[in-house]
Parts: structure tokens; C-alpha cells; sequence
């Protein structure tokens, strides 16, 4: 849906991808090993990845994600870790040790499999499908309303943003350098954007009430998101064998 | 059906009523149209029948819906109004259709569906139903297209489908017509005729007599909040006292008014007597082209050998000012292409006008933008007007070719650099004001340029008073009218005295006062030896107050000079207008009527009539 | 007296779901004391503990207890409200990233709910913010509990007649702050080995390297920097309020019934009927 909605997740349920990505997501955070999550990449995501068709897209907003972050798990980690006792360097107020450096690969490992899962399933799935999907799961109408505006209302407010800055601009706005001077730029900017998204608010509100959003009872959907009875057992048994896992594993190692 | 039957109507927090004495109703099947400039309360009529309002003001009256009635005394016990029901039975079409999106459909057919899902409709019934209502109402082909990238016409064909779709026996619309072309403000009348036969009510507000009203059976003129005529369409375009009001009239009774020297608003006194007036009075005021026809070749003065009069080369406002040196703008080869949309979350939304990927918005446009003239770039939708239009102050900047501006090139300077040569008015005058008054507004280039404190309050106060606005000068903006609000724009742009005005659809919802004012001022920076450059749909506005006509088709030059030549080239007698394009009504009254006026103004048509 | 088209009074449905409300207050407080009373061994004690698992299972799960208990009682009016400051949430979030200030301002939309339409509207706002702008970037998807704490807690402020005061408002601003940086430290911790970014990283690593464990470290990070950004995002929803026109101002129950803003009262007494002249 990131991608403007034209991806097509192979008549995939967006649940069933969801669902996926919990418990891939899920599992790393449980056995917080990085052999696992290093395996969890390797045998799952990166499959999932050339799967999905959009790797290119997918791996560059993944790397704008991770790179700050990671380098920073480094800093930290690498450099300073009090508690490590194994020092392989260490050069004034920076020791360098095992346990830190490990602490930091099992981080790093466990990140990157927590954004490429839900990263994959945001790029693939298609925004329509998922409010058609939440429909049928007799979600609050609400709730599936709030969720599925917001998704489509960023870029309008991204572009409304834009046309305001050029206005202004186009008033004799120069914006230069200095960083009073931008943030002078943004309140001016946040001025009309915020007074006229909230003057579009109560027609919307007037507009959607006569439609029929604040009607009880269930609601039904034009369009249909792709599911089959397959799909439905392995959402289930996947979340079973998730939690039977999750019991068995916290209870082996409270006993041990 | 429905009817709204109010004594007053004050909105909480104000003093004065909104509205005062007003009767309004419309039967099944048959429609109302409620006409008045900005400000006359008829968008508080509309919204009090669709039930918005009943609680944001006091009311004393009644509203009636099939026989069922709300009195309201204005007290604590009044009843309130059950929305979610009334509206079942009576829908709503905003002033703005964009904000009546549900907001959460990617194609037109989900957006048609969004009613019926919430009620629960089964999928297969739903999809018949949907087909049904997009074929009644001619939208079929635009049930896969996403609602974002929808005509203005097409997007409020949509908004009324999807408030019809769940069985509204009402609707009550505000401007619908308001800033759509020609053709669209035809189909779209088509549209309510369906409506209309498949046994709806309607009630349409608008600024003029000439969108939907003609078609309606009943026209209530509200001016200042009171019901001051009412009567049927022709009873009211032909009443004298319409001609007083801030309602944008019937153009050919105008044009009727002043051949009979009777005037228009401020043209009260000079009531010319002899064979003009008496032919007035004779005939009924002329309402339609033919009607018009008929008249004018009545006041012909003699029906004998006609002289005709060798046409003066092109005089107009222009001959009056003195010549200036060079152009003000030059477009030099000027190619630009949009890129092409990335992706939703931080890209930008590709424009509705734009063309699709692929073809050059414009295409190696050369031009020179006179000073001390005025200048209409007209076209269809999707042509580059704005685009042309944007180049001037930077806004866009041309991959290939020049564009110089007050000697400056505008590829290595910033907006706001150029912002002192160039004032350029947007087409949504909303997302240039972010000042808390009025007065802050227009000061804000004038301070932003170095002017002192001083300075800058005088220039505003001044530009203000030439836009009509001295006595709002300590409001915020947005308490203002949107025809008020574009004037705001217009003084925040005249206050600093650019040397070229870039006026992007300045006529869209301009009332009848507005639309004079803005062609005093163009007429007045003009004669001061400014550029006055404008886009504009309303060829009507653009060939009376325009000197020069600038063409664009698929981002070309196509034609340009002063006005009646190209209209000349472009309208010839007998053939089809291009795709797009309207005549203007003046030009086919004088091709028919077979006169040269010597420019395309009410004076000149009438002038040119008399020495025929 | 009944009447087609005249509305019964309605039964409060909020009343229904309040105990929903105290279990997700419940779930998020209970999480982090767990976090912090057991912290010491699960972070040294290296792999194979669900530190990780139950930081993102209690905050995200209170978060949605939270948002299943309010939002299917906000009136359409302030349910269409919501979108709205989501995606103003992220917007500006995005904007000020790449104008380069060193802040995340990514709260605004959620204080500016909190402001107009109260606590429970004000963390839904926050909740639901971090759900949706974590579709794409997933890493603030367990921040979800600080940022639903945030809408309530600017609500409340906003009900106590803050927002009437201008320079209350930062320091309101920063007192949230601190509340915010305290939930967010365990999430960093657990979830992300210390870290939102590269900023904080560095603050955190000089924490780090006067010995303080990693959970102290950036609990201290998040006092530092929380209660900055807080009372800056608050400054500036005090601007944007009294910047609004008092038509749109007015509009909401919320504002009116507490008196939200400050002196606009006899102001709007003394106006004329502009209203009707806005619509045309």
C-alpha cells in the first residue's frame, strides 16, 4: 500500500501475511538468538523478499530505516558495555568487549528481522484488501475508517503542504538557512495546512454520518479481499502453534 | 416534500441572524433554486434543510418533511433533530466536493458502494446496485478511476451519486456548478434532470440565475439574509430588482437593460427615453440566445441598406497607455514535463489537469507578456495553462528554454525572490493566507520585502480599501467569504506593486460585486503599465476585459494577438467550437446578428448594433 | 412525544467499555514495573529471554485495549478528527526530518486532538499514530502505549485549563515529557538494544561509559531529550489553537464545555454574524 496500491500479493489475504510476519517476528523475539534470527533471514525473509517482487523498493526503505539505527546499536554496545568482562581493547572510556559485541550482533540480527517482516507485508499488501479484510473480521467501522483514512490521507497532506510552502514562497517567503529562520518557516507553514484540513473536517463528518459511518449493526464490502479456507487454517494453526510454542519455551526455561 | 419555513436563524457567538424571514420548500420531483451573492444566507438556508445546523445556532421556525414537522422557538425544549434519519431521507452536496469524499476508497465504484456497505447491502446486490446508479447518472466509465484523479465536474457527478445511492428522496446542493466549465455545468445539469425525473426534490444554491436555476421550477433570491424575490426563473431574471442585487443576472437582460440605457447596478438615473426604451417595454426581456436574437435585430435602426463601418484595428483600454519598453516576461522555447508520481507516502499527487506521463505539460512555448496590457491564457483542461502560468514566478522552472522575468532569469532564483516582480494569485486562494487578520496578511510581503512597519500598514490599508475590504481589516481570513477571501489574496499581491500580476482562475465564485472589482483593478494596474496575465475558463470574463488572447492546445502556442482576432480565428461563423472552448456569448450574438463590434464589450456590441 | 425526525436522548456507551480502559492502563503500568523489577539479569543474562517478546506484547497490547475501549465512543465528528492528525503526525515528522532540526516534533497531531476533543481522543490519536506510521517504518510500532500516554495526558491538560495560559504550555509540555521518556526507555532497551537513533545513541553511550546498566542509561537519554521535545510540540499546539478561527475553535464540545482557551468569549460575543457570510 506503500507503493500506491497497484502491488498484488498473489491472492494472498492481507491477515494471512500479517499473520506471517507476527509470528516470524514473534518467534526471534522469543528464542533471542542470533544463529535463529540470522537463520530466520536467511531461510524466511529473504525468500519472502524476491518473492514479493518490490525487493528494491522494500530494501531501500529498510536501509533508511536500519543504517541510522544500527550504527547506533554499535555505538553504544561495541564501545561501552560496563558489564562486559571479556576486554578486547580498550582506549580511555572506550572498552571494547566480547559480550558487548555480541549483545550488539544478536540486536542488529533481531532488528533487521523485525523491519523486514513488517516491511514486507506493508509493501505487498494492497490498502483496499486490508479494509476489506478487517471488514470481514467485524472490526469496529471506526476503527477500520480511522485506519484506512490515514493511509490515504499522508500523501494528500503531503501535496497540500507543498502547494501551501510555494504560496508562501510565491508571497516572498525566502526560507534561508538558519534554524530559526526554518522553524519560523514550518509554524507558517503549519498555520493553513492545520486550519484548512480542520475546515474539511466537519463536511467530512456531516458527509460520512449521512452515508451511513456511525449506523450499528454489521457492515458488508464492494470490494473483496482474496482468502481461501487454506489460508483461514493456517492463520489459526499458525497462531496456535505460536502460543503452544510460547508456553512451552517460557516454561522450560523458568523450570531450567 | 420538504420546507423550511424560518424566522431567524443566529448562529451561537453571533449578534445579527444569518437569516432573517425566509420560506423555502421543494415538492417531489420538482426543483428549487435558491439564488444570492456571498453572504446572502442561502448556503444557511441549504445547510438548515439538510439538518446541519440545528445545533450550531438558534433557530425559530419550522422544517417540514413529508408532513412531519420540527418547530423550533429558540428555547431549551426545543426539539433536536435526529441527523442520522433525516438524513436517510434528505442528502447533502457541499461547496467543496473534495472534503465529501469518504476518504477511504480507491476507485469510484467503492466510493458509490460506501452507503450500502454501511447499511449492511449484500456484495451481489451492492454490485447491481452501484452499476444501476453509475449508468442512470452517466458515470459508468468512471467507476474504476480513483476518485483523486477526477475532472471537477466528474468529481461532484460523483459526490451526488454516492449521496443518491442509498435513496434520498431529497437533495439539497450548494453551487454545484461553482467553478466548472462550460460543458461540465451542462452535463452536470443533465445529471439533476435525471434526478429530477426519477422523482427527487431538489434545492439548489446558487450565486447566479444562470447554473441550474432555469431548469428549476421555483427561484427564491435571497439577498442579506432575507427572501427578497421569488417567483419562476423568468419572472425573476426579467425582474428590475434583481438588477440591483449582488446576483450574478441573466446576461442577455443585462445586455437588454443597457441597450434600453435602463442600467444595471450604480447605473440608476440615466433612463434613456425614446424608440430603445419603448422597444423594451413592448417586448419581454430577452432570457435565451433566440429570444436575444429576435431582440437585438428589433433595436436595429433602420432595416434598410445596411453601411457597414470599416472595423478600427484593435483600440480597446490598450491604445489609452503609454507605450512601455520591452515585454515584462519572456518565454524562450519554454518544455516542461511533470515527473512522474512517486511513491504515496512521500511523493506528491499527480494534479487532476495534469496530462498523463509521457507528454510535455508545454512544448517549446515561446511568448512575450506585454506590459501595460492584460493578457487571458485560455484552453481546454489539461492544455498547460497553469503550468504556463507557474513558470512565471518560478514555481516551475523549464527543463528546456528560458523564461526572464523583470530581467531576471527565472531558473537561478528562488520564489520568494521573484515574488517582488511577479504577485501570483492561486486558483485555491485558501493556501495563501496564514495570517490571524486581514491586515497581518497584506503585510506580510510588504514586511518580508524590508518595508518598515509604518510603510507596510499604510500600503496594506490602502490596497485594502481599492479591494473593497477596509472595514474587515481586524477579522481572521477564514471567518471571511470565499469570494472576501480571494480578494484578501488579491491586496496581499497588489500592496507590493509587482510589476507582473499572474491571476490563476481569479473569476471561479466571485459574486457579481467581486467580479466588477476585479476587472476595475485589472483595468487599473494595466493602465499603469503593469502585466496583467491571467487564466481563466470564463471566456465571457476574459474577452470583455482582456486585451490579448493567449491559446493553448496539448501544451503548444496555438494561437495568440489581441482579442477579437483569435476569437476571430477560433470561433469561425458557422462551425463547431473546438473541443473544449465555448464561444463567448457577445461573438455569437454579433456573428448572428452579422455586426463587427470594434471589441468584445457590452459597449461596443451595443455601439456597433446602432451604427448598423 | 415521539417524532420521526427528533432525537432521543442517548445512553452513554462509554460506561460499557470503561473497565476495558483500566485493563490496558492495567497491562502497559504492570509491564513496565515487571520490566524494571527483573531488568538487571535479563539484559546481562545474554539470550533465550522473552524481555523483548513481553516488552512489545504489554505495551502494544495495553495500546490496543486502550483504543478498543475509546474509539467506538468518539462521535463521528472526532472520529473524522483522527485521520487527519495521524497523517499531520507523520507528516511533520517527516518534514522536520528532512528540514533538519534536531527534534522529532512527531506528536502534534496528537496533542492538537488532545486539545480540541480530549483525553480519550487524545490517546487513541497517539495510539493509532504509531500503528499506521509503522507500516512504514516498523521500529515506532512499540512506542504505541508512550504515545497514546501523551494524547491522554495533553487532554487532561487541556481540561484543566492549560492551553488558557501561553507559556503553561511548554512547561506542561516537558512535565508529559518526562512521563513519555520514562515509558519509551524499556522499549529501546529490550526491543532495540538501547537505541531510536543516532542522536540518542550517543547520549546513551556517554551514559553507557560512566557505568550506568543499558535500561538507566536511556531512561536518563529519554529525560534529556523527552521533556524538550514535548514542551517545544506543546508550544507550538498553543500557537496553532489560538492561530485557528474562532469558528473552527468553537466547534468542538470539548473546547467549550471546559473552556479549553483562554479570553475568547466576550471577543466572539462582540463579533458580527460573520458565519453565515463564511459559507456564502
Amino acid at each position: 500500500m506503500i507503493a500506491g496500491g497497484r502491488a498484488d500479493a498473489g491472492g494472498l489475504n492481507p491477515l494471512t501475511l500479517l499473520t506471517g510476519a507476527v509470528v516470524v517476528v514473534a518467534l526471534t523475539l522469543l528464542v533471542d538468538a542470533w544463529q535463529f534470527s540470522a537463520a530466520v533471514l536467511a531461510a524466511v525473509l529473504v525468500p519472502a523478499l524476491v518473492l514479493s517482487g518490490r525487493h528494491r523498493r522494500i530494501l531501500a526503505a529498510a536501509a533508511a530505516i536500519l543504517l541510522p539505527t544500527l550504527l547506533s546499536i554499535a555505538l553504544i554496545n561495541v564501545f561501552f558495555y560496563p558489564e562486559g568482562r571479556e576486554v578486547l581493547l580498550a582506549a580511555g572510556p572506550v572498552r571494547i568487549t566480547a559480550e558487548g559485541t555480541w549483545f550488539a550482533v544478536a540486536m542488529a540480527f533481531r532488528l533487521c528481522v523485525f523491519v523486514l517482516a513488517f516491511l514486507i507485508f506493508s509493501f505487498t499488501v494492497r490498502a483496499e484488501h486490508l479494509t476489506a479484510a478487517l471488514v470481514a473480521r467485524r472490526w469496529n467501522p471506526k476503527a477500520v475508517y480511522v485506519l484506512s483514512a490515514a493511509l490515504r490521507l499522508a500523501p494528500d497532506i503531503a501535496s497540500r503542504a507543498g502547494d501551501i510552502s510555494a504560496a508562501q514562497q510565491a508571497r516572498g517567503l525566502v526560507i534561508r538557512g538558519g534554524a530559526v529562520s526554518r522553524g519560523r518557516a514550518l509554524l507558517m507553514l503549519l498555520v493553513p495546512l492545520v486550519v484548512g484540513l480542520l475546515s474539511d473536517v466537519d463536511e467530512r463528518a456531516r458527509a460520512l454520518e449521512a452515508r451511513g459511518l456511525g449506523l450499528p449493526g454489521p457492515r458488508t464490502s464492494l470490494t473483496e479481499a482474496p482468502d481461501s479456507p487454506a489460508q483461514r487454517r493456517f492463520r489459526r494453526s499458525a497462531l496456535l502453534l505460536l502460543l503452544l510454542f510460547a508456553v512451552l519455551w517460557i516454561g522450560w526455561r523458568w523450570l531450567r | 416534500m420538504i420546507s423550511l419555513d424560518c424566522a431567524g436563524f443566529t448562529y451561537h457567538g453571533a449578534v445579527q441572524p444569518a437569516l432573517g424571514r425566509v420560506r423555502i420548500q421543494a415538492a417531489a420531483g420538482s426543483a428549487t433554486a435558491v439564488v444570492g451573492g456571498a453572504g446572502s444566507g442561502k448556503t444557511t438556508a441549504a445547510r438548515l434543510l439538510a439538518g446541519h445546523l440545528t445545533g450550531a445556532g438558534r433557530l425559530v421556525g419550522a422544517l417540514r418533511l413529508d408532513g412531519a414537522e420540527l418547530r423550533f422557538d429558540g428555547g431549551a425544549d426545543d426539539p433536536s433533530l435526529d441527523f442520522a434519519r433525516w438524513s436517510e431521507v434528505v442528502g447533502f452536496v457541499g461547496q467543496r466536493p473534495r472534503a465529501q469524499l469518504s476518504g477511504v476508497k480507491d476507485t469510484v465504484a467503492d466510493e458509490l458502494a460506501y452507503a450500502l456497505e454501511n447499511r449492511g447491502v449484500p456484495r451481489e446486490r451492492m454490485v447491481v446496485q452501484v452499476r444501476h446508479t453509475a449508468e442512470l447518472l452517466g458515470i459508468a466509465e468512471l467507476l474504476p478511476k480513483s476518485p483523486l484523479q477526477l475532472s471537477g465536474g466528474e468529481l461532484q457527478k460523483t459526490v451526488i451519486a454516492a449521496s443518491v445511492i442509498a435513496g434520498p428522496r431529497v437533495l439539497v446542493l450548494d453551487e454545484p456548478m461553482s467553478g466548472l466549465d462550460a460543458e461540465a455545468r451542462k452535463s452536470l445539469a443533465q445529471l439533476l434532470d435525471v434526478l429530477l425525473g426519477e422523482g427527487l426534490a431538489l434545492v439548489v444554491a446558487e450565486q447566479g440565475l444562470q447554473g441550474y436555476a432555469p431548469r428549476a421550477a421555483q427561484v427564491a433570491v435571497l439577498d442579506g439574509g432575507k427572501l427578497v424575490l421569488e417567483g419562476s426563473w423568468r419572472e425573476v431574471a426579467a425582474s428590475d430588482r434583481l438588477a440591483r442585487l449582488p446576483v450574478n443576472g441573466n446576461p442577455y437582460a443585462e445586455l437588454a437593460r443597457q441597450a434600453a440605457g435602463l442600467g444595471g447596478v450604480g447605473a440608476g438615473g440615466a433612463r434613456a427615453a425614446g424608440p430603445e426604451a419603448a422597444a423594451l417595454e413592448a417586448a419581454a426581456l430577452p432570457l435565451t440566445e433566440s429570444e436575444a436574437l429576435r431582440f437585438f435585430a428589433g433595436l436595429r435602426p433602420a432595416a434598410g441598406v445596411r453601411v457597414r463601418p470599416v472595423r478600427a484595428a484593435a483600440p480597446g483600454l490598450a491604445g489609452s497607455v503609454p507605450a512601455h519598453d520591452g515585454p515584462a516576461a519572456t518565454l524562450r522555447g519554454v518544455t516542461f514535463r511533470y515527473p512522474p508520481p512517486a511513491s504515496a507516502w512521500t511523493g506528491r499527487v499527480r494534479r487532476r489537469s495534469e496530462p498523463a506521463a509521457g507528454r510535455p505539460a508545454l512544448d517549446g512555448v515561446c511568448l512575450d507578456i506585454p506590459r501595460g496590457r492584460r493578457t487571458a491564457v485560455i484552453g481546454a483542461n489539461g492544455a498547460g495553462k497553469t503550468t504556463l502560468l507557474r513558470h512565471l514566478n518560478g514555481l516551475a522552472v523549464p527543463q528546456e528554454g528560458t523564461v526572464d522575468v523583470g530581467g531576471l532569469r527565472t531558473a537561478g532564483h528562488p520564489v520568494g525572490e521573484l515574488a517582488r516582480c511577479v504577485g501570483y494569485l492561486f486558483q485555491d486562494a485558501d493556501s495563501q493566507l496564514f495570517q490571524r487578520t486581514v491586515q497581518r496578511e497584506v503585510e506580510f510581503g510588504l514586511r518580508s520585502q524590508g518595508a518598515s512597519k509604518a510603510e507596510a500598514a499604510e500600503r496594506a490599508a490602502a490596497a485594502l480599501e481599492r479591494c473593497g475590504l477596509g472595514a474587515v481589516a481586524g477579522e481572521h481570513p477564514f471567518e471571511l467569504s470565499f469570494s472576501d477571501r480571494r480578494l484578501v489574496a488579491l491586496a496581499s499581491i497588489l500592496a507590493a506593486g509587482p510589476d507582473v500580476l499572474a491571476l490563476d482562475e481569479p473569476t471561479v465564485a466571485l459574486d457579481k460585486a467581486g467580479l466588477s472589482l476585479l476587472a476595475g483593478l485589472m483595468r487599473e494596474e494595466a493602465a499603469a503599465g503593469r502585466a496583467v496575465v491571467m487564466v481563466t475558463h470564463d471566456l465571457d470574463f476574459a474577452v470583455a476585459q482582456c486585451d490579448d488572447l493567449v491559446l493553448l492546445r496539448d501544451g503548444r502556442l496555438a494561437d495568440r494577438g489581441p482579442v477579437l482576432d483569435v476569437v476571430q480565428r477560433l470561433f469561425p461563423a458557422g462551425e463547431q467550437p473546438p473541443e473544449g472552448l465555448t464561444a463567448p456569448l457577445l461573438w455569437k450574438l454579433a456573428e448572428q446578428l452579422d455586426l463587427q463590434p470594434a471589441a468584445l464589450t457590452s459597449e461596443a456590441f451595443l455601439a456597433a448594433l446602432r451604427s448598423s | 412525544m415521539s417524532h420521526p425526525f427528533a432525537a432521543t436522548a442517548k445512553t452513554d456507551p462509554a460506561g460499557r467499555r470503561r473497565w476495558l480502559n483500566w485493563l490496558g492502563a492495567a497491562l502497559i503500568v504492570g509491564t513496565y514495573v515487571y520490566l524494571i523489577a527483573t531488568q538487571p539479569a535479563e539484559v546481562a543474562g545474554g539470550f533465550g529471554n522473552p524481555a523483548g517478546l513481553v516488552t512489545l506484547l504489554g505495551f502494544l497490547g495495553g495500546a490496543v485495549l486502550l483504543l478498543v475501549a475509546t474509539l467506538p465512543a468518539l462521535p463521528t465528528s472526532t472520529v473524522v478528527l483522527l485521520p487527519v492528525a495521524l497523517a499531520l503526525n507523520v507528516v511533520v515528522g517527516q518534514i522536520v526530518g528532512t528540514v533538519g532540526l534536531p527534534l522529532y516534533l512527531d506528536s502534534i497531531g496528537t496533542v492538537l486532538v488532545a486539545v480540541l476533543a480530549g483525553p480519550a481522543a487524545g490517546a487513541a490519536t497517539g495510539a493509532l499514530s504509531n500503528i499506521v506510521w509503522a507500516l512504514f517504518n516498523p521500529t515506532v510500532l512499540p512506542f504505541a502505549a508512550g504515545a497514546a500516554l501523551i494524547g491522554f495526558l495533553a487532554g487532561w491538560a487541556a481540561r484543566l485549563g492549560v492551553f488558557r495560559r501561553f507559556y503553561l504550555a511548554p512547561i506542561v509540555g516537558a512535565v508529559v515529557g518526562v512521563f513519555s521518556g520514562t515509558i519509551a526507555a524499556p522499549i529501546a532497551t529490550f526491543v532495540f538494544g538501547g537505541t531510536s537513533g543516532i542522536g540518542t545513541g550517543a547520549i546513551v553511550s556517554a551514559f553507557r561509559a560512566m557505568g550506568d546498566t543499558l535500561l538507566a542509561a536511556t531512561t536518563k537519554q529519554g529525560l534529556l531529550s523527552d521533556p524538550l521535545d514535548k514542551a517545544i510540540v506543546f508550544a507550538i499546539v498553543v500557537f496553532l489553537v489560538y492561530a485557528l478561527p474562532p469558528r473552527i475553535r468553537t466547534r468542538f464540545d470539548f473546547v467549550r464545555r471546559y473552556r479549553v482557551l483562554a479570553g475568547r468569549r466576550s471577543e466572539e460575543t462582540a463579533r458580527p454574524a460573520k458565519t453565515g457570510a463564511t459559507q456564502g
